[in-house]
């Protein structure tokens, strides 16, 4: 019999495919329902894959979720869980996060990134705290072993001291022509301009935005591989071609560490990269580049004059490679998530973010704050 | 038997130089070589107390140094020194300190480290490269109540510390203090950089420089960014501040640093000040007084602590110097070139804030360009 009762609040992001097979194939976790949240405006292609009503239906009727609710209030109160996986816009995860806090929900599992903003984030602390639950952010990349190899590699110093690291993500968007997303087979069909434009990617005030979307993978990253925290940012963001909605679909930060400097950059009009996207590290005795597509994903080495390095990755420990094991494993040994996925580490890789979303406003470099200096 | 020590001493601005001169003079084994001021920017108008023109005058005549040039350079490479006390104008020391590094000389200065962060780092390049010790010596460091309200904060007796206040004493400025004859006018103390905003003159660096090296040191990490004014408003003789404030951000403490040179009397407390989560310390200089009980009323302090006299053969500032040069041992954390950094690049972020008008990072050599 299972021993964890699972359920879903949020259909907006399309990781939610991803995530809620590995915990259904999980021996030990059952679903127990499932709730979308409201949508902040109504779409233009509601049946479209990877959309919020589509996530929904796949899960209901492809991954064994035995029913939805309408409102998450009302299914928090009639059910019982002990893992929520929130998937919902950026910026319903404070309110989510507080309603589990508020019922009872053991630990509350929150796709990247952690929030839209530092404030919201910091709710969602204040309410995990003040109720004594737990909260964990999930990374696609935390399940990517090269990573871990990578971190252990700079960890022993194997470039020396880290100098800069780089990053940069992205596709043709979210629901961009061939878009195409970890569990699920579908490629979507190609959405018009105004449809997507219509989804809460595509706006700012729900959280959308490519720097949200993939900045705070390198936000992340940098906190994690460099390991200490950020002191400020600058970051831009544009609206190269995606004009029929008000939210970035380009942007680029730069971060300013103690010894340190990092670039991030997030893309939804990159057909192709063309070039390895890293992350990329330099060091003061050379520079790796993390190379993670295609079927070979290894940790390569430079030391210039020809000198290459290559380290294959080591796999993830046993019964630790995916979310879902992830949380069973922590239920049963008591032992830390990983650090990717602790609330307190990504508290500050939010900061990070934040410092980017804001100067992306001020135009000037902001401080990246934490709980004392983020007021309101 | 121990080695005698070869003194010069570069630049005569600080007044605070006399002091130095005293302290190495006091140790048994010193012989003074030379010395040599800087040559200021504006002519000095007069040769009464505390100003350049005396402080060289006393060197020479009561300390006994026997020669004076009028060039330092000259007189780095003609002579022989083992240490050289250096106390030009603030936005001297880079350049001072580089010159006495490139000759191989340990050198002790005077707080502030420098005019600039970049003043400042200029000296601690300097001094690796060449493998000389540099030493930056604050007043404070030699208070018992100041190294006592440092061990009370370490030892948890306010919780954790969230905010720590400095304002200096009562202060007419750094040339007010000559009575009768002595009384320098107005204009003669626009003569002299302390009331000039290009040598390091003004209020902040004289005294927010204070607040800066007690906040990180109590504080106990460095500080990410600071806002601060400016203001002439009573030294129009001169184009330097003659009041400031800074407000710092540290990770999760705050820090108001006041100078002032317009102050008669300070009518309260001024500290070192330190808030935390469970009372309130306030150092009257005699002592540091312990507020740990609860009170909306100002009551009394429940304990007051003198501190512990200072450490047999490092209880100057002189005899701290030998004392790691000899033994290699660090120095007082306060004196250390490193340490220093971090102060100085906090009242670097004031000094930029107060021009820009907006909050400033806190620099290190990281991000100190320049």
């Amino acid at each position: 019999m299972a021993k964890y009762r699972a359920g879903i609040i949020g259909f907006a992001h399309m990781h939610v495919n991803d995530v809620a097979l590995h915990y259904t194939e999980h021996p030990d976790i059952e679903w127990v329902a499932c709730a979308d949240t409201v949508p902040f405006r109504p779409g233009l292609a509601p049946d479209a894959p990877y959309t919020r009503k589509w996530n929904l239906n796949h899960a209901l009727e492809d991954l064994g979720v035995p029913k939805s609710y309408d409102d998450y209030h009302e299914m928090l109160e009639a059910e019982e869980f002990d893992v929520i996986v929130v998937q919902s816009e950026n910026a319903q995860h404070a309110d989510i996060v507080e309603a589990c806090a508020d019922n009872g929900v053991r630990l509350v599992q929150v796709e990247k990134p952690m929030a839209h903003t530092l404030s919201d984030a910091l709710r969602m602390v204040r309410a995990t705290r003040a109720a004594g639950n737990e909260l964990a952010i999930n990374w696609p990349i935390t399940w990517s072993p090269v990573t871990h190899t990578a971190k252990k590699l700079l960890d022993d110093g194997i470039i020396g001291r880290i100098l800069q690291l780089k990053w940069r993500a992205g596709h043709t968007g979210p629901l961009g022509p061939g878009a195409m997303h970890a569990g699920v087979s579908e490629v979507a069909e190609s959405m018009s301009g105004p449809a997507r434009g219509a989804t809460w990617w595509h706006q700012t005030d729900t959280g959308g935005g490519a720097m949200l979307d993939y900045c705070c993978y390198g936000a992340m990253v940098a906190r994690w591989m460099i390991g200490e925290q950020a002191t400020a940012a600058m970051g831009m963001k544009a609206n190269l071609d995606s004009h029929w909605g008000d939210a970035d679909d380009n942007a680029a930060m730069l971060v300013r560490f103690p010894g340190a400097y990092a670039l991030f950059e997030g893309s939804w009009t990159t057909w192709d990269h063309g070039v390895p996207t890293g992350p990329i590290v330099y060091g003061t005795k050379g520079t790796m580049v993390v190379e993670r597509k295609g079927e070979k994903q290894v940790v390569r080495v430079e030391r210039g004059h020809g000198e290459t390095e290559v380290y294959e990755p080591e796999p993830l420990p046993e019964g630790r490679e995916d979310i879902a094991r992830e949380l069973v494993h922590h239920f049963e040994t008591g032992d830390p998530l990983h650090q990717t996925l602790q609330m307190m580490f990504n508290l500050e890789a939010m900061a990070i973010l934040d410092a980017g979303v804001r100067s992306a406003a001020s135009d000037k470099l902001e401080l990246v704050d934490n709980e004392t200096w983020c007021i309101g | 038997m121990s080695k005698t020590y070869r003194l010069g001493v570069i630049g005569f601005a600080h007044m605070h130089v006399n002091h130095l001169i005293d302290e190495f003079d006091d140790l048994p084994n010193v012989e003074w070589v030379a010395c040599a001021d800087t040559v200021p920017a504006i002519e000095p108008l007069s040769a009464k107390r505390s100003t350049r023109k005396a402080n060289v005058k006393r060197a020479h005549e009561e300390i006994g140094i026997p020669k004076v040039y009028d060039d330092y350079n000259e007189m780095l490479d003609n002579e022989d020194f083992d240490i050289i006390i250096f106390c030009p104008e603030n936005a001297k020391h880079g350049e001072v300190g580089e010159a006495i590094a490139n000759h191989g000389i340990h050198m002790v200065t005077e707080k502030p480290m420098a005019a600039s962060l970049s003043g400042a780092l200029q000296m601690v390049r300097a001094a690796k490269a060449n493998d000389v010790k540099l030493m930056v010596n604050w007043p404070t460091t030699w208070s018992t109540s100041i190294r006592a309200m440092k061990q009370l904060i370490d030892d948890g007796v306010i919780g954790d510390l969230w905010e720590v206040k400095w304002r200096n004493g009562p202060s007419m400025g750094p040339l007010s203090y000559g009575k009768g004859a002595d009384a320098l006018t107005d204009v003669e103390k626009g003569s002299e950089w302390w009331h000039h905003d290009a040598p390091g003159g003004g209020a902040l660096l004289d005294y927010c420089c204070y607040g800066a090296c007690l906040s990180r040191w109590y504080i106990g990490e460095a500080a990410q960014a600071a806002v601060a004014i400016k203001a002439n408003m009573t030294s129009h003789y001169g184009d330097g501040d003659d009041n400031a404030i800074i407000t710092v951000r540290f990770p999760t403490t705050i820090a108001i640093l006041e100078g002032t040179w317009t102050t008669y009397h300070s009518g309260v407390p001024t500290g070192p000040i330190a808030y935390g989560t469970k009372g309130t310390l306030v150092n009257t200089q005699q002592g540091v007084e312990v507020y740990t009980t609860r009170s909306y009323e100002l009551g009394n302090p429940d304990q007051v602590v003198e501190g512990e006299p200072l450490p047999e053969g490092r209880a100057t500032l002189a005899e701290e110097f030998v004392h790691h040069i000899e033994t290699g041992e660090p120095l007082h954390t306060t004196l250390d070139p490193q340490f220093n950094l971090d102060a100085m690049a906090i009242l670097d972020a004031g000094i930029r804030s107060a021009a820009s008008g907006k909050m400033e990072t806190v620099d290190n050599a990281t991000w100190c360009i320049g």
